[in-house]
Parts: C-alpha cells; sequence; structure tokens
C-alpha cells in the first residue's frame, strides 16, 4: 500500500470505525429477513417440490417393484450396464449397494446365495456389502478375485489401459487373490489400504492408500493437502478427462491445498493459478501449465 | 470460535448461518457501502456476498480470523465491482496526475472518525472506487486497471484525482468550521 499522506490517514481513520453509520436504517435483523426471503425460501421451496416428487416417484417404484416381486423368478444372470456418462446406483438381490462409474458393467445372480455367489464387473464402482447373508461373495474384476465374507465397503477400478487392478477397501477387510495363482496366496486387505493386481504379471501387492481422492468420482470432492502439482494434475486429468501438461518441469514439485466439491475444472485451475503464480492456458481439452514471466 | 461456526456451517445448519450473519453483516456491510452510495442496493450485495461465502465456505480453510476476514472482504469487493461494472463503464483518463501533497500532515482536529468514512461516500462514483481500492483495501494499480477494465495510468489518474477532491473536501470543512 502507498504511503501517501492522504491514504495512510484514511486507511487509518477508515480501520477504526465500528459498528453501522449512524445514517443508515439497514441493520443485521433486516439484513437477515432479507437473505432468508431471497435465498432460503425458494430453496425450501424447491426442497419441498424435490421431496414431494421424490415420495411420489419412490411410491411407484414401490408398487413396480411390488408386481415385480410376485412374478415367479427363476434363476439368472442379470448384466447392468452404465454406458450413460454418470453415475448409476444399483441393489443387489441381497440388498447390496452398487455405484458404477460410467463405463463400466456388473454381473451378478438373479438370486445370491451359496451356489450362486459369483459377481463379475469390470470398469469402476464403489461397493457396500452392508448385509452378509451368505457365507462368501466372489468379485471378479478381470484376473483379480476378491473375497467378501463381512461387512464392508469397497472401490473397485477395472479400466481396461489401466495395467493393474485395484482395490480400496473404505471399510471393513476383504480378501484378494490373483486368478493363476489359486487359493494358495490370499492377501488380507484391510481398511485404508489397497491391493493391486497385475493384469499380464499376475503380481498382486497390498499397501496404505494414499489417494484421498480415490472415490472422488462418486463424491464429486477432491482434496488436496500440500500435494505436488504432478499428482493434482494426474488427479484433475483423471477426473475432468482432460490432458494436462506441466510445460516448465520444476513446477511439478510445487506444492497445492485446497478442496472443491462438484466444481468446474475452471474453478479449480483458476484456484490454482492465482494461489501458486502459475500460467494456465487451456484449448479445449489440453490444459498447459507454465511459469509466471 | 469461528472455525465451530464454520464447521457448523458446512453441515448446512441454519442457525450456524444466522449466527454468522449477525456475526459479520455489519463490518461487510460498512465495506459495500464505501463502494455502493445507495442504501438497499449494498444491503442486496452484502446479502449476494453471504450467499457466495455459504455456498463456498467448504473450500475454505480457515487459518485466523484475519483470513477469514480477508477472504469475505475479497467476496464482497468482488461483487461491488460487478455491480458497479453493470452500472457504468470507466473512461481512461489522461495519465497526468496532479501533485496531490498539500500537508504534510492533515490537520485532524476538526474531523471526527465518522466524516472521513462520509468523505470517501460523497466522491464521485469511478474516484471513489479506485481510492477505496488502492488506498484502503489494498490493490494494485495493475490489479484495479484488470478490473475496471481500464489502463494502469488511468487508475493512477483515478487515484490522484480523488485525492485531490478528499483534499478539498477537508480543507472545506475546516473552512466551514
Amino acid at each position: 500500500m502507498d504511503n501517501n499522506i492522504i491514504d495512510k490517514t484514511f486507511r487509518e481513520k477508515i480501520d477504526k470505525l465500528s459498528g453501522l453509520p449512524p445514517d443508515v436504517a439497514w441493520n443485521s435483523e433486516n439484513g437477515w429477513n432479507g437473505y432468508t426471503e431471497k435465498y432460503l425460501s425458494k430453496r425450501i421451496t424447491g426442497r419441498k417440490i424435490f421431496l414431494y416428487v421424490s415420495s411420489s416417484a419412490a411410491v411407484i417404484l414401490i408398487a413396480i417393484s411390488s408386481v415385480l416381486l410376485f412374478q415367479v423368478a427363476r434363476y439368472r444372470t442379470i448384466t447392468v450396464s452404465n454406458n450413460s456418462g454418470r453415475i448409476r446406483e444399483i441393489v443387489l438381490p441381497d440388498s447390496t449397494r452398487v455405484f458404477l462409474n460410467k463405463d463400466s458393467f456388473i454381473e451378478y445372480p438373479s438370486k445370491i446365495n451359496e451356489k450362486h455367489n459369483r459377481i463379475l464387473v469390470s470398469g469402476e464402482m464403489y461397493l457396500e456389502f452392508n448385509f452378509i447373508k451368505i457365507p462368501q461373495y466372489l468379485i471378479k474384476a478381470h484376473n483379480a478375485v476378491i473375497i467378501v465374507e463381512r461387512p464392508c465397503k469397497l472401490n473397485i477400478r477395472e479400466r481396461i489401459d489401466d495395467e493393474n487392478v485395484l482395490v480400496t477397501v473404505a471399510s471393513g477387510v476383504i480378501k484378494i487373490m490373483e486368478e493363476s495363482n489359486g487359493e494358495g496366496l490370499k492377501l488380507l486387505v484391510t481398511e485404508g489400504n489397497y491391493c493391486s493386481v497385475h493384469k499380464s504379471q499376475g503380481l498382486a501387492y497390498t499397501s496404505a492408500n494414499s489417494n484421498n481422492n480415490f472415490l472422488a468420482w462418486k463424491t464429486g470432492i477432491l482434496t488436496f493437502n500440500n500435494t505436488p502439482i504432478a499428482t493434482v494434475t494426474d488427479i484433475l486429468a483423471e477426473y475432468y478427462n482432460v490432458d494436462i501438461e506441466i510445460e516448465d518441469k520444476e513446477l511439478a514439485y510445487c506444492l497445492f491445498t485446497g478442496s472443491f466439491e462438484n466444481q468446474p475444472v475452471n474453478f479449480v485451475l483458476d484456484r490454482i493459478q492465482s494461489e501458486l503464480d502459475f500460467v494456465i492456458k487451456i484449448s479445449g481439452n489440453k490444459i498447459s501449465i507454465s511459469r509466471k514471466v | 470460535m469461528p472455525e465451530e461456526l464454520i464447521e457448523r456451517i458446512k453441515r448446512k445448519d441454519r442457525k450456524a448461518q444466522f449466527e454468522f450473519y449477525q456475526r459479520y453483516s455489519v463490518p461487510l456491510f460498512r465495506l459495500t457501502y464505501r463502494y455502493i452510495t445507495n442504501e438497499q442496493d449494498a444491503g442486496s450485495i452484502v446479502n449476494m456476498a453471504f450467499f457466495k461465502i455459504f455456498g463456498h465456505i467448504r473450500d475454505f480453510n480457515y487459518k485466523d480470523p484475519d483470513s477469514l476476514m480477508a477472504w469475505m472482504k475479497k467476496i464482497v469487493i468482488n461483487e461491488s465491482l460487478m455491480f458497479l461494472r453493470q452500472k457504468f463503464t470507466y473512461a481512461e483518463l489522461d495519465g497526468n496526475t496532479a501533485k496531490d501533497l498539500l500537508f504534510d500532515n492533515l490537520p485532524e482536529d476538526h474531523l471526527i472518525l465518522e466524516d472521513y468514512y462520509t468523505l470517501i461516500r460523497k466522491l464521485p462514483d469511478d474516484l471513489r472506487t479506485v481510492f477505496n481500492l488502492h488506498a484502503l483495501d489494498g490493490f494494485s494499480h495493475n490489479e484495479i486497471a484488470n478490473h475496471l477494465k481500464i489502463k494502469e495510468a488511468s487508475s493512477r489518474a483515478y487515484l490522484s484525482k480523488a485525492r485531490k477532491m478528499l483534499q478539498n473536501y477537508i480543507i472545506k470543512r475546516i473552512s466551514d468550521g
């Protein structure tokens, strides 16, 4: 700031002021009333409409489900694919909840029991086994076989372009084996850890999960805590499906802290740009990061 | 404690929003009212700022009360500038700046604190905006130029004119007694 006498004097005087100017009718009471009227009552109305619509939809769904439940169900395999470009949630016959990421599929039996306990998956999904009604589930993701015997929540990632199948345990415990190794080598993977199974070499290992953003595809929340920019850009590229190049390599080690929820990529990049004094250029799906000259 | 209040707001606690509003709306109104002379407009801008504050508070990493206030002030100033830009455009000014130091120090005995606030609000919109941004809120001329879509030289010229005008106001107040 300038040391100009006028600026300095006014700054010092203004800094000492507190309370409202004497000539205003505005106060925090009527200000809050205005705020609730403009910003909260609409939301409340919107919420009511949403609740009404979702309740009606739920009633209709229950009616349809009841009809379906009364049908005589023969055992069959059900395949669900998610090509919608959005996350899709399904519930398996035993109440297991599955959140399917884009371009993912799951195949499971219409009746899950001891004899019919195999689930085949591809792509990326988050499974919540809240009620274990059979001794064992076997989930096959490429050459990884995941054994679920107790309540747990896990994220499975098996993408065509990935070299490894990645299984991250959010809660509970699972066992994993590589298909060709058979039952001989089963790895125990507990909460906060992940297992990686190499698709062609058949090697499997488990380690602590340091990637806070492994569920960003589902939650929409990205969190960085003193994260090197190289890692930040990898995560953003994956999440937003863009190409990001760091032109000045030494920038890769700069650390960034910030969290975002359901924000567009431009918002995130603006924040990085302003906090770390970078120059970020966006051209379609291609983004470049360079030092400010 | 602000941290606790912020955590509650992140959980969409309506009562916490109200407490937060009660605590911070007055200083933020005072800030807005320096930029926007119409009281009703200033009130609307304060509320718009709170809407954005509550909406983005999850992204905010709280360090201390000063950092919280600085963040909120930035939002309020941005909202005020957006409002002002909608109302009129800032013309480019001749870069020649008048000599603006008349006193080594300003005679202060005749003026109370509120008078200084009133004098700023008396300035024309363009001069007041630039004076507020540079002298009171710490924006550089480069930043002001980017915000107001003018050249840096124009920002300096506006500031110089504002200082001159404020000097004249003070002299007149003193001579009027």
